[in-house]
C-alpha cells in the first residue's frame, strides 16, 4: 500500500529568521569577510616583517597574562570573601566593585595616570618616582581593574552553585584545609576557571583604551592597530592586526561554548551554610575593604580632579570645568551617546527578544545556526568590528551617521544580552506554545501577554546593558565616527592628548552618572520573575 | 458511553527520521462521552499519538476524521479539542482568572466573565481567582489548567500523564474530580496514562500501547480477563485480583 505522506505547514514565522538571518548576515558575516577578503600578502609580509612586531605581541601577550592571573587571584579572593564569610556590608562591596563596569576602560587608565603618573595623587603623597606607572606596571594595573568586575561576577556566580555536600564530607573525614582545596574546589573550579582566564585574557588583549592611556613606551596590538589605521589610514595592516586579536578571542569562543555543554552535568543545589568565625571575618573584612579601595580609587581620582582648578597646582573646588568641557562641545556630544545608547538599547533588545523567541523555541537547523552566530558576535573585539565596518560601509549612506554607530554597537554588545533572554526563554515552560495553538492564539499573543511580560526583568537588564555599553565604549566607535556623530567618550582621548586631564575627567564623570541613573532606573523594580 | 463515533484515525504513522517510525500504522475509533485512556511504558508513542490528534505535531501519513470530517489540515483550536500536560504549562504572568478567560477574550466569547465565574466556582477555584500559578500547590495549578482547556468547551480533552506530578492524595482526588466533570459535561476524554491502576480506576476502554503499535484496545474487563498477548498479559495482568479489587472500589466510589 502506498502511503500518502504529509507535507509538514509553512509558518509565518519563518518571516522573523529570514528578518534576522539578512540582519546578521549583513551586518555580521558580510563586514568580516568583506575585511578578510582586503588583506593582501604584501600587508601581511609587512606586519610580520616589522622589527617591532614581535616585541609588541609579546607585550600584549605579557600584560594579558599578568592582568589574568591577578585578577582572576582577587576576583577568586573577592567572591570568597563575600559568599563564604559573613561580613558586614555586601551589598556596598557588590555595588563598589561592580562600579567600574560602568566607565570606559580609557577613563580607568587616565585614573591610573592621575594616581601614578607625574604629578599623580599618590605619587605626590607617598614620593613615589615619577613616570613609574607608563609601561608595563600601569596597564597591568588599571585593565585588572578593567576586568575585575567582570571576572568577580562570573567567580560569584560559580561560588553560588557550588555544592556544599563534598565539603562536609570532608570535614567529616577529617581532610586538611589545604587537601579540600586541592581535592575539591580546584576541581570544581578548573573547568569555570579556563573559560573565565579565556574571557579575561581576551578582554585585556583587544582592549586599546588602557594601553592607549597608561601604556607610554610600552605599545600593545590594538594601539598599534590603532595608529596604523587612524594615524596612517593603512588598511591592509589594519586587518592583519585585526585577524591576529580575533584568534584569542575565537578560542575564548570555544572553550566557552565547549564548556557550556557540561555545565548542566555539575548542577548541584545544596547551598553552604556560614558558620560563625570571628577571625575569618575579620580577614576578610579587610581583605575585601583594601581591594574595592583599590578599585574605586581610578574612579574617586577623576572624580576629584574634575572638581578642582587644576591639579596639583590650584586645589580650589570649582565647577567650571564643566561649563568649559560643556563649551567645548561635551554637552552634544552626550547627547549623541545618549541618542546612540538608546538606539542601541531598543533596537537590540527587539532584536534579542525576536531572536531568542526564534532559537530558544524552535529546534532545527536554522535556529542553531542563528543562535551560533548571534553567540559569536561576542568573540569579536570592537576594533575589529570598527575596522570592517569603515571597509564594509564606506561609501554607503549610512556610513558617517549616527546609525552606522549604533548598528556596530548593537552587534558588539549582542551576545550577552542575547543569551540573557535566551536563557530565560528557554527556562519557560516547553508546552506553551502548544497550549497556545489550542487555546487558537498565536506566537505573536504569545510572546507579546505571556513571555514578555514573564521575561520583563531580563528585558530591562537587557536595556539597560546595551545602553550603558552603548554609552562608554570607544573600540568599535573610534574608527567611525566623525565631528558629527561623534559619541561623548571618544573625547577623553581627545582631552587626555591636549593635556586637558580635568575636561577628560568630567566627561568620564558624565559617562558614570548617566550609566548609574539608567541602572538606578532600569534595576529599581526589579521583580520575581525571570 | 454512545455508539456514535466522534473520532476515527485511520493508518496514523508519524516517523521524527526517515524509517524510524514512532508510531507505526495506528487505527482505531473513541465514541462520544468515551474515556478512553491510552497506557503504555516510556517511549511507546503515546504521547506522540496525542500531539497528533490534537494537531500539535503533523503526522508522517494517515488520517483523522472527526465526526466524519478529515481535520489533519485544521488548526488545533479549530479541532474543537484541548489538552491539559503533566507540568500544566500556564501563564504564570497571569491571575487564575485571567488564565482562565485569555483565550476567550482573544475570541471576542460574549458574557466570558460569567462563563469563566460559573466553571471556576464549581471546581472550587473562584476563590484562588486573583494568584498566580506560582502560589498555587500542584493540584490546583492543574485544576486551573482544566478550567482553562473546558472554558472554551471542546468536544474532545485529551490529557497528556496530567496526575504524574502531583502526591498520591491529590491524585487520587483529581482522579474523581475528572471522573466527575466528564459525567456532568458528557465530554470525551482520552487520558494518557503510564499507570495502570488510573488507567483501570477511570476508563470506558483502555488502549494499550507498546512500541508505537497498539496491542490491545478494550474495556478494562477484557483486558484483564482476555489479554491479547504476552505484552498486555505482563503490563496489566500482574496483580490481578488486586486490579479487580481495584476496579470494583473505584467504579463503587464514582458511582
Amino acid at each position: 500500500m502506498t502511503k500518502k505522506r504529509i507535507k509538514p505547514r509553512i509558518s509565518q514565522i519563518w518571516l522573523i529568521p529570514g528578518v534576522l538571518t539578512v540582519f546578521l548576515l549583513l551586518l555580521v558575516i558580510l563586514p568580516l569577510g568583506y575585511m578578510f577578503a582586503a588583506m593582501d600578502g604584501e600587508s601581511i609580509q609587512k606586519v610580520f616583517a616589522k622589527d617591532s612586531f614581535g616585541s609588541v605581541l609579546l607585550n600584549s601577550v605579557v600584560a594579558s597574562a599578568l592582568t589574568t592571573v591577578i585578577s582572576l587571584t582577587l576576583a577568586y579572593l573577592l567572591a570568597w570573601c563575600l559568599e563564604r564569610t559573613a561580613i558586614p556590608g555586601k551589598r556596598i562591596f557588590y555595588l563598589l566593585l561592580t562600579l567600574p563596569m560602568l566607565i570606559p576602560s580609557v577613563s580607568l587608565g587616565m585614573g591610573a595616570v592621575l594616581l601614578g603618573g607625574n604629578n599623580g595623587i599618590l605619587t605626590n603623597l607617598l614620593h613615589l618616582p615619577s613616570g613609574g606607572i607608563y609601561g608595563l606596571f600601569g596597564i597591568v594595573y588599571a585593565s585588572v581593574m578593567y576586568t575585575l568586575p567582570v571576572a568577580f561576577l562570573m567567580m560569584v556566580n560559580i561560588f553560588k552553585y557550588e555544592d556544599s555536600s563534598p565539603y562536609d564530607a570532608a570535614f567529616v573525614l577529617g581532610l586538611p584545609r589545604v587537601r579540600r582545596f586541592t581535592a575539591i574546589t580546584l576541581p570544581y573550579l578548573r573547568k569555570p576557571l579556563i573559560a573565565m582566564a579565556f574571557s579575561v585574557f581576551t578582554l585585556s588583549f583587544t582592549d586599546y583604551g588602557v594601553p592607549l592611556m597608561v601604556g607610554g613606551k610600552f605599545k600593545t596590538l590594538p594601539v598599534l592597530m590603532y595608529q596604523e589605521v587612524i594615524g596612517q589610514l593603512d588598511f591592509g595592516k589594519g586587518c592583519v592586526y585585526g585577524s591576529i586579536l580575533l584568534v584569542p578571542a575565537l578560542v575564548a569562543f570555544l572553550v566557552d561554548m565547549l564548556n557550556q555543554n557540561h555545565a548542566g552535568a555539575s548542577f548541584v543545589a545544596r547551598p553552604f551554610v556560614i558558620s560563625p568565625s570571628r577571625k575569618r571575618d575579620a580577614i576578610a573584612l579587610v581583605c575585601a575593604i583594601l581591594m574595592t579601595v583599590l578599585s574605586v580609587l581610578p574612579i574617586l581620582s577623576f572624580s576629584v580632579l574634575a572638581f578642582v582648578k587644576k591639579y596639583p597646582s590650584d586645589m580650589i573646588l570649582t565647577l567650571e570645568n564643566f561649563t568649559r568641557t560643556i563649551q567645548a562641545g561635551a554637552g552634544r556630544y552626550l547627547l549623541n551617546s545618549i541618542l546612540i545608547a538608546l538606539g542601541v538599547a531598543t533596537i537590540g533588545v527587539v532584536l534579542g527578544v525576536f531572536l531568542a523567541y526564534f532559537t530558544a523555541r524552535h529546534a532545527g537547523k536554522i535556529g542553531r545556526v542563528l543562535h551560533l552566530i548571534a553567540m559569536s558576535t561576542g568573540a569579536i573585539p570592537g576594533v575589529v568590528l570598527g575596522l570592517s565596518y569603515v571597509l564594509f560601509f564606506k561609501g554607503s549612506p549610512i556610513y558617517g551617521t549616527i546609525i552606522i554607530l549604533i548598528l556596530v554597537n548593537i552587534i558588539h554588545f549582542f551576545s550577552s544580552p542575547y543569551l540573557m533572554i535566551y536563557t530565560s526563554f528557554s527556562k519557560l515552560n516547553e508546552n506553551l506554545e502548544s497550549v497556545a495553538s489550542t487555546l487558537g492564539f498565536g506566537r505573536r499573543r504569545l510572546l507579546f501577554n505571556v513571555f514578555i511580560p514573564k521575561c520583563s526583568r531580563t528585558v530591562r537588564e537587557m536595556f539597560s546593558y546595551f545602553f550603558v555599553n552603548s554609552m562608554m565604549t570607544i573600540s568599535a566607535v573610534s574608527f567611525l565616527a566623525n565631528t558629527s556623530n561623534k559619541p561623548v567618550a571618544l573625547m577623553i582621548n581627545q582631552f587626555e592628548a591636549q593635556a586637558q586631564m580635568e575636561y577628560a575627567a568630567v566627561v568620564s564623570l558624565m559617562i558614570l552618572t548617566v550609566n548609574i541613573a539608567v541602572k538606578a532606573a532600569f534595576h529599581g523594580g526589579a521583580s520575581k520573575q525571570c | 458511553m454512545s455508539q456514535t463515533k466522534i473520532l476515527e484515525i485511520v493508518d496514523l504513522n508519524m516517523e521524527y527520521e526517515a524509517g524510524v517510525s514512532v508510531v507505526k500504522n495506528i487505527s482505531f475509533d473513541v465514541y462520544e462521552g468515551e474515556f478512553l485512556s491510552i497506557l503504555g511504558a516510556s517511549g511507546c508513542g503515546k504521547t506522540t499519538l496525542l500531539r497528533m490528534l490534537v494537531g500539535i505535531l503533523p503526522p508522517t501519513s494517515g488520517r483523522i476524521l472527526k465526526r466524519g470530517q478529515d481535520i489533519l489540515k485544521t488548526p488545533p483550536y479549530h479541532r474543537g479539542m484541548g489538552i491539559v500536560f503533566q507540568n500544566y504549562a500556564l501563564f504564570e504572568n497571569m491571575t487564575v482568572l485571567k488564565n482562565v478567560t485569555y483565550a476567550m477574550k482573544v475570541h471576542k466569547i460574549p458574557d466570558y466573565e460569567q462563563q469563566a465565574e460559573t466553571l471556576l466556582r464549581r471546581m472550587g477555584l473562584w476563590e484562588l481567582k486573583d494568584k498566580k500559578p506560582a502560589s498555587l500547590s500542584g493540584g490546583q495549578q492543574q485544576r486551573v489548567a482544566i478550567a482553562r482547556t473546558m472554558v472554551l468547551k471542546p468536544d474532545v480533552i485529551l490529557f497528556d500523564e496530567p496526575l504524574s506530578a502531583l502526591d498520591v492524595s491529590t491524585r487520587l482526588l483529581m482522579r474523581h474530580e475528572i471522573k466527575a466533570l466528564q459525567a456532568e459535561l458528557g465530554v470525551t476524554m482520552i487520558y494518557v496514562t503510564h499507570d495502570q491502576e488510573e488507567a483501570f480506576a477511570m476508563s470506558d476502554r483502555i488502549m494499550v500501547m507498546h512500541q508505537g503499535r497498539i496491542e490491545q484496545l478494550g474495556t478494562p474487563e477484557e483486558l484483564i480477563d482476555h489479554p491479547a498477548c504476552d505484552y498486555v498479559r505482563r503490563f496489566v495482568g500482574e496483580n490481578l485480583s488486586m486490579k479487580l479489587r481495584d476496579l470494583e472500589r473505584f467504579r463503587r466510589t464514582d458511582s
